[in-house]
């Protein structure tokens, strides 16, 4: 029951994915973005591992990352890393619960914080860019969907960068994402019968 | 008004455009743009005024020419050559990539007390989950100089996931991950503590102290 649960919790597995449209010899010219008409080529960065770790899908469970494991519960993700975070809720996002990034050397160049599915307040970013200002660190606060995504973009462009996300409490699942997910599961036709 | 005209003409504008373009651009040689009436007018002046114009343009003008062959481009500033290095500092020869860092970052050399690496963070949490008995706050705290509220705090929000393979599923997969899990397991075993040297604050360095290096020892 839970697993099933949990499988059709993990619809958004594809549209976390980002891509992005670059040319592979452009790496070596460094001049133009785009090159005329079948030039250019798709490079999904979820698929190179050498980005490090991202995020290709999340659900009220936890997170699926670009290594095909998936994470239970609220996360602290690094680079190459992953760490369980202990708390409950957004509520519990305080000074005490992210002491690890003032702990941290070398300090991260940003943290994203993804609190959830509802809306940041701007009373609860003051609080927590007024104590992360003290240890000097950019904090961005976004919903986790978009959290993920930010994180995904700025750890494929090779910064020192941490995330601390909690799953949401609702997703919204369009059909789009309700056919990549049953596309991914190979059975798209039994959803014709 | 402009808006409304637009939208009348453009219809006629656009009627068969792509035929019509076809047709300007398969011609071999482009048709020349006639010549405003000005400039007729002041052409046929010039000609009628100076006629032996025609001639003197197709010829070549030998003063001209050898005026042009004495110009010459010198410049007084000199380039040097050779580039001034550093012996103390000396750039790096192996120009290769180096490869990806363990933890997508390098590690520091240098430690300020009361800071810890990522690498140390999850080897006292790996010790903290495997024997939390011998490996309290407290020892962690000594080991790593931490403060003690500091470590506490950690080892309350901050845990290591067990990794859990699924008993069904791809088999080549799950091959893979238990590979992993044991190879994870005896790592965290393996582990020593980090050989980083830990910096004392610039502050509170007494210049009799000599627990830890500090910077110029390291470079002797």
């Amino acid at each position: 029951m839970f697993t099933k649960l949990l499988n059709r919790s993990l619809i958004k597995l594809s549209q976390t994915a980002n891509y992005q449209i670059s040319k592979r010899t452009c790496m070596y010219k460094g001049a133009k973005t785009y090159d005329g008409d079948g030039k250019t080529s798709v490079q999904v960065l979820n698929n190179d591992m050498e980005n490090g770790l991202l995020i290709n899908g999340i659900s009220q469970a936890g997170f699926r990352l670009n290594n095909d494991l998936f994470i239970v519960g609220p996360m602290i993700i690094f680079p190459r890393s992953v760490l369980s975070w202990n708390i409950e809720s957004f509520k519990d996002i305080n000074e005490d619960s992210l002491s690890i990034f003032r702990l941290m050397e070398p300090k991260v160049d940003m943290i994203v914080l993804g609190v959830g599915d509802q809306q940041p307040t701007p009373d609860f970013q003051r609080r927590i860019l007024s104590f992360m200002k003290k240890s000097n660190i950019n904090v961005e606060v976004l919903q986790t969907e978009q959290a993920c995504t930010t994180f995904n973009f700025l750890n494929s462009e090779g910064r020192m960068i941490g995330g601390a996300m909690i799953p949401p409490v609702t997703l919204s699942v369009s059909e789009d994402d309700y056919a990549k997910y049953l596309l991914e599961r190979q059975n798209l036709l039994s959803l014709e019968q | 008004m402009g808006k409304a005209m637009s939208v009348i003409t453009s219809p006629f504008k656009y009627y068969n455009i792509e035929s019509r373009a076809h047709k300007v651009i398969s011609q071999s040689k482009p048709v020349v743009a006639p010549k405003f009436k000005d400039t007729i007018k002041d052409l046929e002046r010039v000609l009628k005024d100076h006629p032996e114009i025609i001639e003197q343009a197709g010829k070549k003008d030998a003063g001209l020419d050898n005026r042009l062959k004495q110009v010459f481009v010198t410049s007084s500033h000199e380039i040097d050559q050779k580039r001034v290095i550093n012996p103390d500092r000396p750039l790096p020869t192996n120009k290769h990539f180096a490869g990806f860092f363990e933890l997508g970052y390098q590690e520091p050399e240098f430690l300020t007390p009361g800071k810890v690496t990522l690498k140390q963070i999850l080897q006292f949490l790996g010790d903290y989950r495997l024997h939390p008995d011998e490996w309290t706050a407290e020892k962690i705290a000594l080991e790593y100089k931490l403060k003690l509220e500091d470590v506490k705090m950690m080892l309350e929000y901050y845990k290591l996931f067990a990794l859990y393979v699924p008993e069904k599923g791809d088999e080549k997969k799950r091959k893979l991950l238990k590979q992993q899990e044991t190879k994870n397991f005896n790592q965290l075993l393996k582990q020593s503590t980090d050989k980083i040297t830990f910096l004392p604050d610039e502050n509170q360095r007494k210049p009799s102290n000599k627990e830890y290096p500090t910077r110029s020892d390291y470079k002797e």
